[in-house]
């Protein structure tokens, strides 16, 4: 019996030190995240928060380097926020929609969509990758379904404080510098440029048959929620070095159907001939800076038009 | 059901105070439920699989026991032609009729026995092979035919230990099921421990290498060099966490309620010589070969000197390859295991005096360095996903290509990766140094003890990689 005293008294002491060092800790790492000043974290915040261009782009690591924001505002003379993100899904594209509207509405949302978009990641990455939201999920009821989208037991794991700020730790501590405190964000408007030239020629893009079904719900959703807020949204596919298989085309026909369902416009210009040249590609993936000249200036030509037929 | 999930700690927090609720002679049968529950998240028709041997193996303990001779000997074969049958037919049938089909294309032939589309039971090599541990100790005399079924059946089920170790002796655990366990300060403290550094071990370091590993070794020709040896570093690094920190949990999972496992592992990494390395090194698996194959063999042909202990090693070694799993990769990196254990046998002397002519500190310092060496190169073999990819890391490896500071967006990973093996080798140093016991866990002062708990559960919440997957050796 002594024993079991000896065991329950040393557990609720562990128990105390824990719970007080995850308050501690958790407010010492949210203080740091949200107080960034560059960097994707950063720009995550921004358009959750504050953001209220006229022109949202939405999209992955495509998105961040296809779409200069200078190029496509000046097209259409409005303002162009890249909402873009390296490794981000539809999962994650849906949430920051939804942070935003509940904020404002644009006048405008592009969606950079992949060729890929529906592929079953076997590893769960899409849903991994969306340890960048966890930060918001005490502050913004309006992601916690896609937060939870992580795993059964997300919920509990974010009782804890430290839990959202999990393998955001090096971020956070190169923050601590003083030469990343006061650094601008060096993007423009969330638009990056890539400078350098692919080499490698040209590859298959290779698309495993299965589809996930939650991706394309989400992509649905996505399509639907512009819909209901009546926000004008055009659906693109920017520009690959490399020929997409027969998987690919099957997952594009899906984007096709949900945007034709709903009247969405699609801009493909995935294998577009103007883009036939490495030159243009910093990788089988990405635009460079003189492709992404290129892309945004045909990309904010077909948005005007589209805009002043609205 | 995997340790490193909300599940098993659910599992966990129930099962424990219910062992000590129940009354003692009511405790194999939770235990027993428990242990049916624990296996059947997975596959649970396998569990048809573990009764077939379960019954098997009971009634054989009690014939071998009962009987004399050749008929003994037969009870026994019976044993081991169920278990090994069982094994054969689940792990290695793919591999033997693939095998096959290349034997007989090579002499113009074709093969008709059609391939099996089945998925392997989780732990089968483990449990089946400590149900051939308790056959042939009643055989040999050295443990009693246990007469109670479910407490025969927990020797074989029992959820700690059940689908990855350590795999234990009769004699180690069978009569720890009729002890009665109070609740222990001593014991809670120590499985706690325990458990805490194998979660440590499996969230800090192992999964959050795999992230890094996984990626070069599924297309190794897309790395550089210095990549590669990034990759073959960190994986030695993943397994042995991967797998001692499995092995804890099951320790810890067991200590909490008052049984002792086997120790599966005792810091590797520091070993001078592959022998010893396999001396630390899931203890329970070659103590198993030993015990019951390599010992006999050697017997068996002690006429031929130093032969009978080459040729001991090399089927033992072989065969340990074969275990981990069906392919030539795994035959060939225990072959490579054998030749090193082979040559220090045979150089033993000559080391002996080595040692001598130069300083301790140096001897065994180099001597460290090239174990892990050698180790690092083989799990090359362990690891690739083919002969072919294995072939194509070594060429890469050694081709020196592209630049060496090269590691683009896996910076941040890499960076985590260090920091993660840093704390387990100061963690494995301390045990070294330490007779076995880690200095911070197990320090005197309970201020040092409790701010190491807070250290690793912090470390767990912020680096720690969660839903990461199940264990490496959960497959074989």
């Amino acid at each position: 019996m002594a024993d079991y005293k000896l065991i329950l008294k040393r557990f609720a002491i562990l128990a105390v030190t824990i719970f007080v060092l995850d308050w501690g800790i958790g407010a010492v790492l949210k203080h740091f995240f949200f107080t960034k000043k560059n960097g994707a974290d950063y720009r995550t915040n921004h358009v959750i928060n504050t953001v209220k261009a006229d022109v949202l782009v939405f999209g992955s690591s495509k998105a961040v380097y296809h779409y200069d924001t200078k190029i496509i505002g000046d097209s259409l003379h409005l303002s162009v926020y890249n909402a873009g993100r390296d490794l981000s899904y539809i999962y994650y594209h849906y949430a920051l929609l939804e942070a935003a509207l509940k904020r404002y509405s644009p006048k405008l949302v592009v969606l950079d969509t992949r060729a890929n978009e529906f592929q079953r990641f076997k590893n769960g990455e899409d849903r991994d990758r969306l340890n960048v939201l966890l930060p918001y999920y005490d502050s913004h009821p309006e992601i916690r379904e896609v937060c939870l989208l992580r795993g059964p037991y997300e919920r509990y794991k974010l009782l804890s404080k430290m839990y959202p700020y999990n393998s955001l730790i090096l971020s956070e501590l190169v923050e601590l510098l003083p030469i990343a405190r006061y650094k601008k964000d060096d993007s423009q408007n969330g638009y990056i440029a890539k400078h350098g030239q692919f080499k490698s020629g040209l590859q298959p893009y290779t698309v495993n048959d299965a589809v996930d079904t939650t991706a394309a719900s989400y992509y649905k959703k996505f399509v639907e929620l512009c819909k209901a807020k009546n926000i004008p949204l055009v659906v693109t596919y920017s520009p690959i070095y490399q020929n997409i298989n027969a998987a690919a085309n099957r997952n594009v026909q899906v984007v096709m159907q949900v945007c034709r369902d709903n009247n969405v416009p699609v801009l493909n210009y995935l294998r577009d001939t103007t883009f036939n040249n490495q030159a243009y590609f910093y990788d089988a993936l990405h635009l460079n800076k003189q492709g992404s000249v290129i892309y945004s200036s045909m990309v904010g030509g077909k948005l005007k038009q589209f805009l002043t037929h609205k | 059901m995997l340790f490193n999930s909300l599940h098993f700690i659910v599992f966990f927090l129930v099962v424990t105070p219910l062992y000590f609720i129940l009354p003692h002679k009511f405790r194999w049968i939770l235990l027993l439920i428990a242990s049916c529950y624990f296996y059947m998240t997975f596959i649970p028709i396998y569990i048809l699989i573990l009764i077939f041997t379960i019954i098997v193996d009971y009634f054989a303990g009690i014939l071998i026991e009962k009987s004399e001779g050749r008929e003994r000997k037969l009870y026994l074969i019976v044993s081991l032609v169920a278990n090994i049958g069982v094994l054969a037919f689940f792990k290695y049938f793919n591999f033997l009729n693939e095998n096959l089909t290349l034997a007989m294309s090579g002499i113009g032939l074709r093969n008709a026995i059609p391939y099996l589309s089945i998925v392997l039971p989780v732990g089968l090599s483990f449990h089946t092979f400590q149900a051939m541990s308790y056959t042939i100790e009643v055989y040999r005399g050295n443990q009693a035919a246990e007469r109670h079924f479910g407490i025969y059946s927990l020797y074989v089920m029992f959820y700690p230990q059940l689908v990855a170790g350590p795999i234990e002796r009769p004699q180690n655990l069978l009569h720890q099921f009729y002890e009665k366990h109070p609740i222990t300060y001593e014991n809670f403290s120590i499985g706690f421990k325990m458990i805490l550094w194998g979660f440590f071990q499996k969230l800090v370091v192992a999964d959050r290498l795999s992230i890094f590993v996984s990626a070069v070794y599924q297309n190794p020709g897309a790395y550089s060099s210095s990549m590669l040896l990034v990759a073959i570093l960190f994986f030695a690094f993943q397994i042995y966490a991967d797998f001692a920190g499995y092995s804890n949990i099951a320790l810890g999972t067991a200590r909490i309620m008052g049984f002792k496992l086997m120790t599966n592992f005792n810091t590797p990494f520091f070993s001078t010589s592959v022998t010893e390395y396999w001396r630390r090194w899931h203890i329970s698996l070659n103590t198993w070969f030993s015990d019951y194959l390599f010992t006999p063999l050697m017997i068996a042909n002690r006429d031929w000197g130093k032969a009978a202990v080459v040729f001991a090693l090399m089927i033992t070694f072989g065969l340990s390859g074969l275990w981990h799993g069906a392919g030539w990769t795994y035959i060939v990196y225990g072959l490579l295991h054998g030749v090193a254990v082979t040559y220090e046998f045979l150089t033993k002397k000559f080391r002996k005096k080595l040692s001598k002519a130069i300083p301790a500190v140096i001897y065994n310092n180099v001597s460290m360095l090239l174990v892990f060496t050698y180790v690092c190169l083989t799990w090359i073999f362990f690891r690739a996903q083919s002969w072919g990819d294995a072939l194509l890391v070594f060429k890469g490896l050694f081709a020196f290509k592209g630049s060496f500071f090269v590691f683009d967006n896996n910076l941040g990973v890499i960076i985590y990766s260090l920091v993660a093996i840093a704390i387990l080798l100061a963690h494995d140093l301390s045990v070294h140094l330490n007779h076995g016991k880690s200095y911070f866990l197990y320090h005197k002062s309970a201020a040092v003890r409790m701010a190491t708990y807070c250290f690793i559960l912090v470390t767990i919440v912020l680096i720690g990689v969660f839903d990461g997957g199940q264990f490496i050796y959960f497959k074989f």
